[in-house]
This record gives structure tokens, C-alpha cells and sequence, in this order.
């Protein structure tokens, strides 16, 4: 019932009466029509809400599929409609449809909405939009709000329609320059690189004095007669390069908007080197490091490969149960719309009774305790919980926000206030990350061969002035001829530039924007300082320009040169 | 932005349907439909009254202002005063044919409102600014439908208010005989008490037909509610059994889960203050260096 | 069985309360001697068993739900 119909009712009565008490006939008559005929409307309504809403069948169709999992790539768009069929009788008005998008969709065209005005068998709607950042994306349902015409009485009700699909990152594509001379003797098989160093390969390297021991056959014979001494052919060696991307899964890589976490970030990167080096019949390995440990992928080539990486990194960014964090009166807030929009006819309040209590006095404060005592009823139902959990969830803050984040999390929100408190403790976070980058890159170098190229994709830059922690793992990297290029992910997805423009505006976003470019700056120019001191390569943000860096280093260790200029 | 963390809920976006025919039929349909009730209102609306037409004029204000802002609710209690201060109180009542359409019309007046402002909300587009729009273009946009689809949606509009209408006369008709299920008496006045009756006669009549409305909602609301209550999910029925349940041992199991949380709380404190006297205890500030004197 | 049971005293007792509505409105239909005070002492007794006949009904309609869904 809402307000309006209440307003009529009380209207109604009071009329009644005084046109009885008064002898006033019309009044009394009137009134009393009123009245007669909001009952009549009431129980039609309930006869549609009792007949009409359990024979509604919704059919959603994602690309022309209705199967409830599935697999669709970030970026990409997708095109949904929704089919709504009664199953005998035809739908009264109004009828309001609302397919409920999670966070990690954007509407892109059409409407989530439809609105049933007049009496039809059936109503269908479309729309377009895509998937932000890769992991999961849950279409949850359908959320009905069923109203008579005159908006005396409304009811919701949610229709569950779930179809899950893991969303794969998406990848640039990136132009390949083959060479159109022929720079070599025989072709190498797929995969196989020349590498300019001594081995057992079919391109000349250089030639060089004979040693006791070398094989009769690699002596140069021609040469040695000319150079009247003995000269033994040297070959160059032909050795896959492995590819090894190190992708950190840190909290601090997962707050954030889908589509704008640094995770996003890296994992474009990592699967656009990926899908590189899978070209040029590379072999790919990936070791997935964050809190819960380190998840190693073993280096596979082909397209088979490369989809098992995707795959991997796309279950890797689905997020984990959150941090915790205390109890706000935003997490409840949020909680009680997604329970409004998911969990409508669990909030009714002939369902979900709360008990009567004298305290709190103050209205405000007893609105907040209802509320909440809500919550606590559907939390229960929905985890199970018993009637004395129910009464600690009322009364314990840290139970609460547990299961509030449980809520939010399982509901695909993502990682930003109010379901994690965005700390500044970016230091601390940085150092637990680094210690857990350095046991990944040691556990790798341990078990790698030779001509290998890390690709190091961590969130550094808020401890860039303790990076030395990090160091002894890259030295022993770099050591035992690896390669270590570093992709640090940025927050505002792009390189950050010193300031050249001398006016920086005077609103206190610009201001703030401002001093956070500067100190991304300096953090960056540290870092780089620091790492390529050691010879490894550095490059911020996940733009083309950091892909084509990783690409270049991968090129060079296919060649077995150090440098570009052709210094062997 | 989360969806969640926004002010406004995702569910509550229903203005959807920018430029759907049959919106705006029904809209037009029902803005006619106020228009005759408001002009039948204002030919007899407070006739031999002292100012008369400033409550006319009053009456028109509150009328416009409804459609945009207010609901039905304050035009019934406009016409609830009228009846009041200027009906003639008698106790003769036959259900004439001029209170019939008195009594009609009012409903009607309160229908059209209704449903005007509820289809008001599911629109972006105010109905007067879109003919508004019209005028000044000078007609283009009039042809924006179909010439069919308007007539399609022009017929259903008429058959949905035809139907509404026959509902509002049934109503008026029980509403009729509910009244005269109750005797009125004829020859008193309602000021007069009556001995045989033992209280007034008025206050009688409010009692019988109280009772009489309490006893048909009451029926009714019983076999429409634990109808409609066979009808629960599992997940509500388990929602409701432990709510009543927690409703029943509320005191009880929060007087216990109040005294384990404090405990808790008490444990925790006492052992953070063990760990901070250790930590005080081995820093170099306060560690006691024993001397050779 | 137990729940049904339950569920059809619940429903009697709400048959109980109706009774004592129309006992109610039997005070108060003759004019003549119109008995309103007890009138409304039965009709309270009548709101108060038809509450507690429905809260029976439905939790016990409840607990059939929740008996009939689990495994």
C-alpha cells in the first residue's frame, strides 16, 4: 500500500463517518465509494500478484545464447534481450521489467528497463553494452515491480535468472614486421630463434683456431689451408626463448572500478606479450603471485596454450573475499540496496519481522537498529545462519561488516568504498608484494633454463624508495642471463609526465590531480634509476609503448644480442 | 561508482518509455478524462457560497498543481469540505440520480488523477511540454505514429477507461446498499437522542456499518492473504519462521549474546594490554640495566 | 502430519473468531436493544483469537515450505 492509497483511506473513513454522524448523504456515499472501490482494486491486485507473477517465464538471451555460463572477452560488446512470457493469461499493466546489471557491465545502448503499459501476452526489450575488467561477470535476474493503474498498491519481486561468464582480458594486436629478405641459411623450426652464441646450430657464428678436442668435421679446411693453420668452424646456437610473465594480485591491484584496476592493466599487457610471443612460437609460462600464495603456469606455446593462460589469468582476477574492514553506515547503506534490488520480497515486512524493543528512544536511531535487524534476517537466510546469530549480527559491528562484505563481494561489487576502506598504508602493502616477488623470481631463476625473459608486472610504485629489497632477486635474474623487463601498472592507466603546463588551475581536483602526477612522477623516475642501473628495462603504465617494450627486449633475446646496436 | 554506493537505486529508474504511443494516449486519455470531472466540478462547486469564485478559482489551482505534484488524496478533501459545509443534512436518503453523478464523478476525478500521475512517473517527457512542442513546431511532430497505431492504442485506451468506469458504478452501487443495510430513521434530526435506541441514532448507524465494513474486509482479507501466503519462496518461509521465532526469545538470546560479546571484548582488551606491558618491558627505554652499586 | 495438525486448529480457531464476529454483530443489529459495550468486549476476544489462529496457519504453512524444499 502507499502513501497515496493511505491518504485515501483515511480520507475515506474520516468522510464516512462525519457523513453518517452528520446525516449528510452524498458525503457519506462518496466516501464510502471510495473506500468500496480501493477494496476492489486491492483485491484485484492481489489476484495478479496470486495468478499472473508465478506464471511469468523470462528467457535472456547474451549473443544469441541462453545458456547459464559462458565465455565472453572484456571490451567486447554484447548483446542481450530479454523475452518475457506469461504462461496462460495476459499481463495486466503495469508491470515494470528491470534486468539487474552488475558492476562489471556497461550499458552501452538500449535500456535495462521495460515498462508493460497495456495488456499483452508477452514483452521483449534489448540492449547492448560490455564487460569492463576480465574475470566473472553474473547476470543476476530480474527484478518486477508490479503496480495497479493507479499506483495504489506496488509489490517487487525478483525473478532469478543467473547466467555467469568468465571474462577473458582483452589483448592489442600487435603489428609484426617480418623481414622480407632472407637473412639465413636454412629456416629454424617454429619456435626455434638463432642465438649468437656458440652452439650446435646451422648459421655460421665465426671461425676460430683449432682446439684439441673440437670435432674433425667442424674444421674449416679451405681456410686452414689459406691460413696454413688449423681453423675450426663455430655455429651459432638455436634455442627456444621462454617467456615468463610474473603478475601480481596484490589487494592494492584489485581496488578499484573494473576496467581501471591496475590488475586490468597488467593482464592487458600480460596478454598482449602473450599473444606475441605465441606468434612467433614462444612458449608462455606465468606465475600468479598475491596473498594467498603463488600459482605457477608452466610455459606452453600454441593457441592452446595461450588460452590456458587467459583462462588462468582471468580466474586468477576474480576477486577473493575482501579485506576486512569496520562496520560503516555506507556498507549497510549498500547492502540494503543491493538486498532492495536482489532480495525485494525477503525485505517485506509481514516476512522479515523485527522484534519490538523499547531502546533506542530516538526515532533516527531506531530507524538505523530496524534496518538493520533487516539485514541481519536476510544475511541469515541466505548463509544460513541460526536465531542467535541473527541477534549477534544485530549487535556485533565486526560479525556484521563480515557478512555485509560477503554480501557485497558475492554480488560482483567491486573493490571500492564502502565494501573496502581505500587505506593509505600503500607502503606496507608495497613491501609485503616485494617480498613476495622476490620468492617468485628466485623460485623461477631456481628451476629455469637458459634465455629466459621475465616480464615483471608488480605494483611497486608506492615503495619505490625501499626497492632495494627487491634487488638481490633481480641481480641473480640478471645473473644467469635472463632477461627482466618491468611493467609497473599506474593508476590513471598512463604514463605519468612532469607537468610542463606552468598554471595547474585552481579547483582542488586539479590540484590534487596535480600532486598526484608529480608524485608518481618522482616515484617512477626513482624506480627507473634504480632498476636500470642493474640492466633491467623499466616501463610504466599498460600503453602500447610498454608492450612494444617487452616485445623489443623479447626480440633481443631471440637474437642473443645485448643491445640494438649490434654489440654481440 | 558502485550501483550500490549511488544515492538512488538502480530499480527506481522507470522513466523508460520516452515516446511509446500508448503512453501517451493513456495520458491524453486520462488528462481528458480531469478535464470534463474539473469543468463539472466548477459549474457546481460551491454554488450560493460567499466566495465563490475564489474557491473556484482555489479549487482550478490545486487541480492543475495535482498533476504534477500532488496526489488525488487533496482534491477528495476539497470536495469531502464542500459536502460538508454545504450539503443540507437530511434523513431521507434514496441514492437520487444527481448524487449519483455527484458521487461518480468524484471517483472518476480521483481515478484519472491517479493514473495520470502513475503514468507520469514511467514517462520522461512532461505530457504539457511535449503538445507544447507541438504547437510551436506547428504540427510536425503530431505525425510521429502511425496513423493505426493510434487508432489501435486510441481503442484500447477507450475500452481500459469503459472498463474502469463500469467498476467505479458497481462500486458506487454496493457502496449504495451498503448504507441502506443499516436503517436510517426518519424522523430525527441526529441532534435528538431516542429513548427506545438507547444512544443517537447517527452514532448507531457509524457502529452497524463499521462493523459490517470490519466484518466483509476482515473475510475477505483472510482467504486473500493465506492464499497468497501458500505461495512462499522456501528462502522466505525460512526467513519467517526465524524471525518469529527470534521475535519470541528476543530478550533472552540478546541478554546472553550482549554478556559473550563483552567478555569477548574484555578478553581481547586484556590481551592487548599484556602484549603492550611486554613490549614496554624489552624496549632499551625501560629496560632496568642493573648496576654494580 | 504434526504441522498439519497444527494448521487445522489454526484454522479453527480463526472459524472461532469469525464466530464471535457475527455473535458481535448479533449485539448490535437490533436497534431496540442494541448491546454495544459487550458487543465490543467480544469483538476485541475475536480480534485477539483470530491473530493468534492466523499466526499458527502460517507458520505452520511455513514450515511445510521449508520441510517440503529441503532434501
Amino acid at each position: 500500500m502507499t502513501a497515496r492509497s493511505r491518504w485515501l483511506v483515511l480520507l475515506g473513513i474520516a468522510g464516512f463517518g462525519l457523513g453518517i454522524l452528520r446525516g449528510q448523504n452524498v458525503l457519506a456515499w462518496s466516501s464510502l465509494t471510495v473506500l468500496v472501490w480501493m477494496f476492489a482494486e486491492w483485491i484485484r491486485f492481489y489476484w495478479r500478484v496470486w495468478r499472473e507473477l508465478p506464471q511469468l517465464k523470462f528467457i535472456r538471451h547474451v549473443n544469441d545464447q541462453t545458456q547459464s555460463t559462458g565465455l565472453i572477452w572484456s571490451g567486447r560488446m554484447l548483446s542481450v534481450s530479454v523475452e518475457m512470457v506469461s504462461g496462460k493469461r495476459r499481463l495486466s499493466p503495469l508491470l515494470v521489467i528491470h534486468d539487474c546489471l552488475p558492476e562489471n557491465f556497461e550499458l552501452v545502448s538500449g535500456r535495462s528497463t521495460c515498462v508493460l503499459i497495456s495488456r499483452s501476452p508477452s514483452s521483449r526489450f534489448c540492449y547492448e553494452g560490455r564487460a569492463l575488467g576480465l574475470g566473472e561477470l553474473t547476470l543476476p535476474g530480474i527484478h518486477l515491480t508490479l503496480q495497479d493503474p493507479q499506483g495504489f498498491f506496488v509489490t517487487e519481486r525478483f525473478v532469478p535468472l543467473k547466467q555467469t561468464f568468465r571474462v577473458l582480458p582483452t589483448y592489442a594486436g600487435i603489428n609484426e614486421s617480418q623481414p622480407l629478405v632472407k637473412r639465413m641459411n636454412s629456416l629454424p623450426q617454429h619456435g626455434i630463434h638463432r642465438l649468437q652464441r656458440a652452439g650446435m646450430g646451422s648459421e655460421l657464428l665465426e671461425l676460430r683456431e683449432y682446439v684439441p678436442g673440437d670435432p674433425p668435421k667442424s674444421i674449416a679446411w679451405k681456410v686452414s689451408a689459406r691460413r696454413d693453420m688449423l681453423m675450426t668452424r663455430q655455429y651459432e646456437s638455436e634455442v627456444p626463448v621462454r617467456v615468463y610473465l610474473f603478475v601480481d594480485g596484490s589487494v592494492g591491484t584489485r581496488i578499484g572500478g573494473f576496467g581501471k584496476r591496475l590488475i586490468d592493466q597488467m593482464s592487458y599487457v600480460a596478454g598482449s606479450v602473450a599473444r606475441s610471443a605465441v606468434s612467433a612460437g614462444d612458449p608462455v609460462g606465468a606465475i600468479l603471485f598475491d596473498e594467498r600464495g603463488q600459482q605457477r603456469i608452466r610455459p606452453a606455446g600454441g593457441e592452446r596454450g595461450f588460452h590456458n593462460l587467459l583462462d588462468q589469468l582471468t580466474a586468477f582476477a576474480v576477486p577473493p573475499s575482501p579485506p576486512a574492514r569496520r562496520l560503516s553506515p555506507a556498507l549497510i547503506n549498500a547492502a540494503m540496496r543491493l538486498c532492495g534490488e536482489h532480495y525485494p520480497d525477503l525485505l517485506d515486512p509481514r516476512i522479515n519481522q523485527v522484534p519490538f524493543t523499547f531502546f533506542p528512544i530516538s526515532p533516527w536511531k531506531r530507524h538505523l537498529v530496524y534496518r538493520r535487524s533487516l539485514l541481519a534476517n536476510v544475511l541469515a537466510g541466505l548463509y544460513g545462519l541460526s536465531v542467535s546469530q541473527i541477534i549477534e549480527l544485530v549487535h556485533d559491528d565486526r560479525m556484521m561488516a563480515q557478512f555485509t562484505q560477503r554480501l557485497l563481494s558475492d554480488a560482483g561489487v567491486s573493490w571500492m568504498p564502502p565494501l573496502v576502506e581505500t587505506r593509505d598504508q600503500g607502503f606496507h602493502d608495497g613491501m609485503a608484494t616485494m617480498e613476495m616477488l622476490s620468492t617468485a623470481i628466485a623460485d623461477s631463476v631456481a628451476t629455469a633454463r637458459d634465455n629466459e625473459v621475465y616480464v615483471i608486472m608488480a605494483n611497486l610504485m608506492e615503495c619505490a624508495t625501499n626497492i632495494t629489497h627487491v634487488l638481490p632477486a633481480i641481480k641473480l635474474a640478471l645473473a644467469r642471463h635472463h632477461r627482466v623487463v618491468f611493467v609497473f601498472p599506474t593508476p590513471a592507466f598512463r604514463r605519468p609526465q612532469p607537468l610542463r603546463t606552468p598554471d595547474p588551475g585552481t579547483s582542488a581536483e586539479e590540484l590534487l590531480e596535480r600532486a598526484e602526477g608529480l608524485r608518481n612522477c618522482n616515484l617512477a623516475d626513482r624506480l627507473q634509476r634504480e632498476l636500470r642501473r642493474l640492466g633491467a628495462k623499466v616501463a610504466l603504465s599498460g600503453e602500447q609503448e610498454a608492450i612494444r617494450m617487452v616485445l623489443a627486449e623479447t626480440e633481443l633475446a631471440r637474437s642473443g644480442r645485448v643491445v640494438f646496436a649490434g654489440v654481440r | 561508482m558502485s550501483n550500490y554506493t549511488q544515492s538512488k537505486p538502480h530499480s527506481t529508474d522507470d522513466s523508460v518509455t520516452a515516446a511509446r504511443p500508448e503512453l501517451q494516449i493513456m495520458k491524453a486519455a486520462n488528462l481528458l478524462l480531469i478535464m470534463f470531472c474539473g469543468w463539472f466540478f466548477l459549474t457546481f462547486l460551491y454554488t450560493g457560497a460567499v466566495l465563490n469564485l475564489s474557491l473556484k478559482f482555489f479549487f482550478l489551482a490545486i487541480l492543475v498543481l495535482t498533476l504534477r505534484r500532488w496526489t488525488g488524496a487533496l482534491l477528495l478533501a476539497l470536495l469531502q469540505v464542500h459536502l460538508f459545509f454545504l450539503e443540507p443534512r437530511v434523513a431521507d436518503f434514496g441514492g437520487a440520480i444527481g448524487e449519483f453523478v455527484w458521487v461518480m464523478t468524484t471517483v472518476l476525478l480521483i481515478m484519472a488523477v491517479s493514473r495520470f500521475r502513475t503514468l507520469q512517473e514511467k514517462d520522461e517527457h512532461s505530457t504539457v511540454r511535449r503538445l507544447l512542442s507541438s504547437v510551436i513546431s506547428g504540427g510536425t511532430n503530431a505525425h510521429e505514429y502511425d496513423a493505426s497505431v493510434i487508432r489501435r492504442h486510441t481503442a484500447a485506451a477507450v475500452v481500459t477507461s469503459g472498463r474502469s468506469a463500469l467498476l467505479l458504478v458497481g462500486c458506487c452501487l454496493v457502496a449504495l446498499n451498503l448504507m441502506s443495510l443499516v436503517p436510517a430513521d426518519r424522523t430525527i434530526t441526529g441532534l435528538n437522542t431516542v429513548s427506545e435506541f438507547r444512544l443517537r441514532p447517527s452514532g448507531y448507524r457509524i457502529i452497524m456499518s463499521g462493523l459490517l465494513l470490519y466484518s466483509v474486509f476482515v473475510v475477505s482479507w483472510l482467504f486473500i492473504n493465506e492464499g497468497v501466503w501458500r505461495r512462499l519462496s522456501s528462502s522466505q518461509a525460512g526467513i519467517y519462521l526465524r524471525s518469529v521465532l527470534l521475535r519470541w526469545m528476543h530478550r533472552d538470546l540478546r541478554m546472553l549474546t550482549k554478556r559473550r560479546l563483552k567478555q569477548r571484548r574484555r578478553t581481547a582488551r586484556h590481551r592487548e594490554r599484556s602484549v603492550t606491558e611486554t613490549t614496554t618491558y624489552d624496549s632499551p627505554e625501560t629496560r632496568h640495566v642493573p648496576t654494580d652499586s | 502430519m504434526f504441522l498439519l495438525i497444527r494448521e487445522v486448529a489454526g484454522w479453527l480457531l480463526v472459524l472461532a473468531a469469525l464466530y464471535l464476529v457475527s455473535v458481535g454483530i448479533d449485539y448490535v443489529s437490533n436497534p431496540e436493544d442494541a448491546r454495544i459495550v459487550e458487543a465490543g468486549v467480544v469483538m476485541l476476544a475475536a480480534m485477539g483469537i483470530l491473530r493468534a489462529g492466523i499466526l499458527l496457519v502460517r507458520i505452520s504453512t511455513a514450515a511445510r515450505i521449508c520441510d517440503r524444499e529441503q532434501p
